[in-house]
């Protein structure tokens, strides 16, 4: 016997993401979804915000395989962090942060940062009610990670590329880089930043408040 | 790994089906899944997630086909569509970097075949 079945292998996942998107909705705050390799510097990113005044108020839901440690980092600085521990799993899935979500302070917050376990290809896979995926890139990592790994910079609405500082002393060819990132995605804006020296964050600052201002409109 | 968390869903939505629509001894004997090439799914990784997660089920012994859907994308620019390769997502034609993707983005259980009473 053959049953025509046609079920999206999603589904279950998307039930919880569409949770959320109304969670959201209903508070007017903005949710991004972090996304790169282990090391790329998205808690670096994170604890420069923190100290900035000029961006949106914003709580932090941390996800990793083990330990509280980045959750630690982001409490010193005076955040909201919660920590998320898949035990073993290589991305979040929507059920767990719908749950992390609904016991922050949300009243008291403009946005969500979810910083995913440092993964390139798995987080990039799953939908968790996000507004926007965000690809953190190192100059570290090489030039041509987003032909590497195309979905992640294809699902992206902005990618922060980090560690600019150490420009100087590597080979890393930037308009390699940045024509790499053009031709996967030629809509996302790329912000190029130093957490280091604190640099080159207001513009991604604006854009976080005008995803936030886009997340409370009608 | 997530090839091991989609992998569950197949498993538990074949195994409903097979119940709901073939009864409750149904044996399954073939699942197919459809995924589009934007899907970073290791087959390899998808049949070994398969031969554990139905192990002790009605599926399991059962066979796995994967179904590869390309990547298809209409231009903007000059109207074409078709199939492209990714990483590029350029129109072959104009070179215009702003196409939309409409396909290959599919991850759905197609069928399943459940062994015939005796």
């Amino acid at each position: 016997m053959n049953i025509k079945v046609y079920q999206d292998l999603m589904g279950a996942n998307e039930e919880w993401a569409a949770r959320t998107r109304v969670l959201l909705k209903e508070k007017g705050l903005a949710m991004v979804n972090l996304i790169g390799a282990p090391g790329c510097g998205k808690t670096a990113v994170l604890e420069v915000m923190a100290r900035r005044k000029d961006g949106p108020r914003f709580a932090v839901l941390e996800g990793d395989v083990e330990t509280t440690r980045d959750a630690e980092r982001l409490a010193r600085l005076g955040l909201t962090a919660s920590q998320l521990l898949t035990g073993g799993a290589c991305h979040l899935e929507a059920k767990l942060v719908h749950y992390a979500l609904r016991d922050l302070p949300l009243d008291e917050l403009d946005l969500v940062v979810v910083e995913n376990v440092g993964n390139m290809v798995c987080p990039a896979e799953f939908d968790i009610g996000e507004h926007a995926k965000v690809a953190v890139l190192s100059v570290t990592e090489g030039e041509d990670k987003p032909l590497k790994y195309p979905l992640l910079f294809r699902e992206a609405k902005a990618v922060l590329l980090t560690k600019t500082d150490l420009l100087p002393h590597l080979s890393f060819d930037l308009a390699t880089c940045l024509k790499n990132l053009q031709s996967v995605n030629a809509a996302a804006p790329v912000f190029q930043m130093s957490a280091a020296r604190e640099e080159g964050f207001g513009p991604w600052q604006v854009w976080l408040n005008e995803a936030r201002a886009e997340a409370r409109s009608p | 790994m997530h090839e091991f968390a989609i992998t569950e869903r197949l498993v538990e939505t074949a195994l409903r089906t097979a119940a709901e629509s073939a009864g409750p001894d149904a044996r399954v004997r073939r699942v197919r899944m459809v995924a589009g090439a934007l899907h970073a799914l290791v087959e390899d990784n998808m049949q070994m997630a398969y031969a554990v997660l139905t192990r002790g089920t009605a599926a399991e012994g059962s066979r796995l086909e994967i179904v590869r859907r390309p990547v298809i994308a209409a231009c903007g620019g000059c109207g074409w569509s078709g199939e492209i390769t990714p990483p590029f997502f350029v129109c072959p034609r104009c070179e215009h970097v702003g196409v939309e993707v409409t396909g290959g983005k599919e991850l759905f259980l197609e069928e399943v075949e459940t062994a015939d009473e005796h």
